[in-house]
């Protein structure tokens, strides 16, 4: 990815998830669930369906009230605060099913992206990099997002994020229903979004590839947090595997 | 038929299409972002006619006002007291019944517009009874023929198409719109984006209701003449339009209402000696339409939806 603006400064503040439990109804599907997303860097979640990697995203958005526990972004506690304020404080999302607003156009998607920023320029500015990372969009500009591939729907789902100059971006599995193809450049994406100084949470279910570009990670099963550690000692971890990702 | 009435039929058609359809949208765009029925959108009509009677009275007690600046105060009063109506309207019963069913909401506002409607009856001194509107507009007549139109009425369906445009380019252009369709269209990613729902919601009521004000004040122009319940089968009509052209969509609506007009006019102008049915054959025809297309005229999938 080229970038004309000049890099963001280095991430600083680190999202810290405190044991937090949290359900829905009355059922509580995460107990006493502790994360940390330290800046600049690439923090994994890994589970398979049903561990509850998305309900931990979305309480820690706001989006499924949290019951106990707690969650602080750098100094400010967001825990239950509304949506829009979590986002403005930077963090983007990108939401399961790289969900799009289907009935706007490309561009305008990218414009709701960028309703937080009120400098006309800093906004033209930030839109232009984006289409010079991703020219299918450009190419796609004033096509409806709903019919879109899948492939360009997570492509504008992450610039779509990006567009709210976060500092922290939560991926809850961005390469679900992509091609291989399409996988490895959300990989590549991931990656370069780290080099450029951004901090990522990421909630995968591909084992191999989200380890490999991961720096810390946390293994979540039936609502809890059964290991963590950095993703080279978890991608070692031969029992872990065998316990939990299907790998014999 | 003698084109000249022809004509006076076509024009008051087109008025009528405009106002249904200023009042449909709004019952549209609350549909849009929340799922909801407003019912006391009706009444919010009457509140902006009642209070720009209001206003341009007192202004001309307190001081002899020139027609420009009364019609000024009289549109402040409606387009006030209908974004006002409509901003406590959502906060106070449509937002807190969010996760309730979508039947509770209609519930709730049909008898806030209740609330609407007896309180000017009590309230207004004999507001039991009709009330002269004052002539705030310029007077004349534009003659073609035998077909005549008062100035007034030419300008009150210019501004009513302009209203009309004007919504299409705030839902389509502007920040407000931008977080309306969003919200509309998904309200997580919206929130995820950093629009709040709330704001968002309530001003949306407030520009549907403003809507609502203003239709109000052109009816009282139109007709010179306001009631208390003249909201009642307008809002009726305009949830109509709204369903038939498609709830939700922006151009719906707009379609719905001027199709509304239409059957009443063809009616009227076909079938003179059954004028009096004129609402019936509209509304049976709305029913049929709503058989034939029941998504509405502008399908679901379509861009046209906000
Ligand atoms: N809206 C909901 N209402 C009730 N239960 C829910 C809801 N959403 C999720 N659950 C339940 O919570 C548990 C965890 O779901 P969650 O979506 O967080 O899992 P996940 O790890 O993201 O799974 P996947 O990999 O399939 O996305 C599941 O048992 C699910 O059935
Ligand atoms: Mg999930």
């Amino acid at each position: 990815m080229s970038r004309t603006e000049a890099p963001r400064p280095e991430a600083s503040r680190r999202l810290s998830v405190s044991g937090v439990t949290t359900g829905y109804d009355r059922a509580d599907v995460l107990h006493d669930v502790s994360i940390e997303a330290k800046p600049g860097r690439i923090t994994c979640i890994l589970g398979a369906n049903g561990a509850g990697k998305s309900t931990l995203i979305r309480s820690i958005l706001g989006l499924t009230p949290v019951r106990r526990g707690s969650v602080a972004f750098g100094g400010d506690t967001i825990t239950n605060l509304a949506t829009h304020r979590i986002a403005a404080l930077g963090i983007a999302t990108v939401p399961e099913g790289n969900r799009v607003l289907p009935r706007m156009t490309v561009l305008e998607n990218l414009k709701v992206g960028g309703l937080l920023e009120k400098d006309r320029h800093r906004l033209a500015a930030r839109m232009e990099r984006m289409f010079e990372t991703f020219p299918r969009l450009k190419e796609r500009r004033n096509q409806l997002a709903g019919t879109l591939s899948g492939g360009e729907r997570s492509m504008l789902s992450i610039a779509r994020g990006l567009m709210t100059d976060p500092e922290l971006i939560v991926f809850d599995e961005p390469s679900l229903g992509l091609s291989p193809l399409f996988v490895s450049e959300v990989f590549r994406i991931v990656r370069q979004l780290k080099e450029e100084g951004y901090t990522i949470l990421l909630v995968e279910q591909n084992v191999r590839q989200t380890l490999d570009v991961a720096d810390d990670g946390y293994v979540l099963a039936q609502g809890r947090v059964v290991a963590s550690g950095t993703s080279a000692a978890l991608a070692a971890d031969g029992e872990l595997h065998k316990a939990y990702f299907g790998v014999h | 038929m003698d084109p000249g009435l022809l004509a006076q039929y076509l024009f008051n058609g087109l008025m009528l299409g405009t106002i249904y359809a200023i009042v449909a949208v709004g019952f549209s765009l609350f549909f849009g972002v929340l799922d909801v029925i407003k019912f006391s959108h009706g009444d919010v009509v009457t509140v902006g006619a009642f209070s720009a009677f209001g206003a341009a009275g007192l202004m001309a007690a307190l001081a002899t006002l020139s027609g420009p600046l009364a019609l000024a105060v009289g549109l402040i009063a409606a387009l006030g007291a209908g974004a006002l109506s409509g901003v406590i309207i959502g906060r106070l019963l449509v937002l807190p019944l969010k996760n309730a069913p979508g039947v509770n909401v209609l519930l709730a506002t049909l008898m806030a517009g209740t609330v609407l409607r007896e309180a000017i009856r009590l309230g207004v001194p004999n507001g039991g009874n009709p009330k002269p509107f004052p002539a705030l507009l310029p007077e004349g007549v534009l003659k073609a023929g035998s077909f005549s139109v008062g100035i007034d009425s030419v300008i009150i369906l210019l501004a009513g198409l302009a209203v009309v445009l004007a919504t299409h380019l705030v839902i389509t252009r502007t920040r407000l719109g931008l977080s309306i369709r969003a919200v509309a269209q998904d309200e997580e990613v919206a929130q995820l984006a950093g629009v709040s729902f709330n704001r968002t919601v309530l001003g949306t009521f407030a520009l549907g209701s403003m809507l609502a004000g203003l239709a109000g004040l052109m009816l009282g122009l139109y007709y010179r003449e306001i009631n208390f319940n003249m909201g009642v089968m307008l809002g009726i009509i305009g949830f109509a339009c709204a369903v038939v052209g498609g709830l939700g969509s922006l151009i719906g609506p707009i379609i719905g209402g001027f199709l509304f007009a239409g059957v009443q006019t063809l009616v009227t102008v076909v079938l003179p000696f059954t004028s009096a049915y004129k609402d019936v054959v509209a509304f049976a025809v709305i029913i049929a339409l709503i058989g034939l297309f029941p998504t509405g005229l502008i399908a679901e999938k379509s861009s046209e939806r906000v």
